[in-house]
């Protein structure tokens, strides 16, 4: 999702100052709330190497650690004292006790349940989603971020993607919605839409020579020699694609660990000798469920993985720009990029991925 | 109604991000969640409506490239701009600053004129259930307020 021009800008410079100063309390309020949540409810610390960038997430409470964590448990760092790169204080208000602060800006009405409020201003990004009421601040200038969510809204497949986008994004490093497997010197993006068998394809390749990197999102960094980095090191499966899965099937014993229609496994402590850190992307896949039993590659022109690739990772983000489109278009401009037409047979099809990469 | 060709149109971005390849280009509206391609006739107005042509400038120069005549280019590109007008693609503009760029276009081919397909904006919509939320509060790349 982009922002818009906004349609009526500040008159004058005075309006400007008081819109800016508002923000500045704004900041400072939800400071003192976070502070006063982990005052009230105690807290943790969690540092975290994102594609090489310190992330320290600070925790209010105990509720948020098993929902958010998880995913990020394979990227997780031993405090060093060097400075982070980014720090997000996180709490849920309901077992903190705390709200967050009233925004200093009209969000809305009470009628307005599936919208999102949406503001940057000097370095800030802000997206408040009204249903949920999870709200996502990023404050550049400081480093700090803020995350305030209640438990049941928790995205715990994918935690904190809004500000990892913010963020990262200023280091040339784009979320993308993509499955990644292959090796430490190269391997292949998966990607599509929900009910392309991209999932599928991605976690039947755990039980292989594969390894794995992303099955939802990763971070992709575009150039003459694009990279993919991991994020999570989660997956979610729909309860008939978890059936076909054998070898994935045990991974997925936590009641916690369903969201939705789907089931979210971590492979962080089981699978952890399948994950690698990144590698450079040597192909794009567009994975298409056919009938027979065979999987194939088929080669397919650039623009064909960018309508796989692109739309579905942009409506996905707020804030997503023309650089992150573009960043997207120059992968697949760069790399070969087939339809890998999917057979029955699942383990064929992590053999016909690594037979095209060692080809 | 007479068409206006003085009209110039600009892409409405940053909601609608674009891109082109050597036959196509791809075309996504962030805030609808639909995207778009265009090809043939279609990519030549596209590449002109970024150089900044007007109608009239962008039916010149196809009337070059394309064996039909003038009037039947002007209807088709007058209908594909008020597709992409509907689409909330583009939108018009007053700046004429840009139309310079125009003798350098991608429709420039310098050969035989090849024959003329009207063009076709191709919708879809298949992924727009991923599009977050609707916003209720927009603001440019910049920011809200922006410094002066």
């Amino acid at each position: 999702m982009a922002a818009e021009t906004v349609k009526e800008p500040a008159a004058d410079s005075a309006e400007m100052t008081r819109c800016l100063d508002a923000g500045e309390k704004y900041l400072d309020a939800l400071e003192t709330a976070f502070l006063n949540a982990e005052r009230r409810a105690g807290g943790s610390q969690h540092f975290y190497s994102i594609a090489g960038h310190l992330l320290h997430l600070r925790l209010a409470g105990d509720a948020l650690a098993p929902l958010i964590t998880p995913p990020l448990e394979h990227l997780r760092v031993s405090p060093s004292g060097a400075e982070p790169d980014l720090t997000i204080c996180a709490w849920d208000p309901e077992t903190t006790g705390v709200q967050a602060p009233d925004c200093p800006w009209n969000t809305g009405g009470d009628g307005d349940q599936a919208k999102i409020s949406v503001r940057n201003w000097d370095g800030v990004e802000f997206a408040l989603f009204k249903g949920s009421g999870e709200l996502n601040l990023l404050d550049r200038r400081r480093k700090l971020g803020f995350h305030c969510v209640n438990r049941a809204a928790a995205i715990f497949s994918g935690p904190l993607l809004i500000q990892i986008h913010w963020w990262l994004s200023g280091f040339g490093l784009h979320c993308i919605h993509a499955g990644a497997v292959g090796f430490t010197d190269g391997g292949a993006l998966l990607v599509g839409r929900g009910g392309s068998g991209k999932s599928t394809s991605t976690l039947c390749c755990l039980d292989s020579n594969l390894g794995f990197v992303a099955d939802d999102h990763c971070l992709l960094a575009a150039g003459a020699k694009p990279y993919v980095h991991s994020l999570y090191s989660s997956g979610k499966l729909t309860p008939a694609q978890l059936d076909k899965l054998s070898y994935v099937k045990p991974l997925a014993d936590s009641p916690r660990s369903t969201a939705a229609d789907k089931t979210v496994i971590y492979l962080a402590q089981s699978e952890r000798h399948k994950l690698i850190a990144g590698f450079p992307i040597r192909m794009v896949l567009v994975p298409r469920i056919f009938g027979g039993t065979a999987t194939r590659a088929v080669p397919i022109a650039p623009v064909e993985a960018l309508k796989a690739l692109a739309p579905s990772t942009l409506f996905q983000l707020i804030g997503a720009s023309q650089k992150d489109f573009r960043a997207m278009a120059d992968l697949v401009r760069t790399v070969p990029c087939y339809r890998l037409e999917l057979g029955t047979d699942l383990p064929a099809i992590p053999r016909a991925i690594e037979q095209l990469l060692l080809e | 109604m007479a068409i206006d060709e003085r009209l110039r149109y600009a892409i409405n971005s940053p909601p609608v991000v674009h891109e082109s390849f050597g036959d196509e280009a791809v075309i996504v509206n962030l805030n609808t969640g639909a995207y778009y391609s265009l090809d043939k006739s279609g990519l030549a107005i596209w590449n002109l409506i970024l150089v900044g042509a007007s109608l009239g400038e962008i039916v010149d120069r196809m009337t070059v490239r394309y064996t039909a005549a003038r009037e039947e280019i002007l209807a088709s590109a007058a209908e594909l701009i008020s597709s992409l007008l509907h689409e909330e693609l583009v939108q018009l503009t007053t700046d004429a600053a840009r139309s310079g760029n125009i003798a350098t276009d991608a429709t420039s081919n310098g050969g035989e004129k090849i024959a003329f397909e009207p063009p076709l904006l191709n919708k879809f919509t298949d992924v727009e259930d991923l599009l977050i939320l609707d916003p209720i509060h927009d603001v440019d790349a910049a920011g809200w307020p922006q410094k002066r």
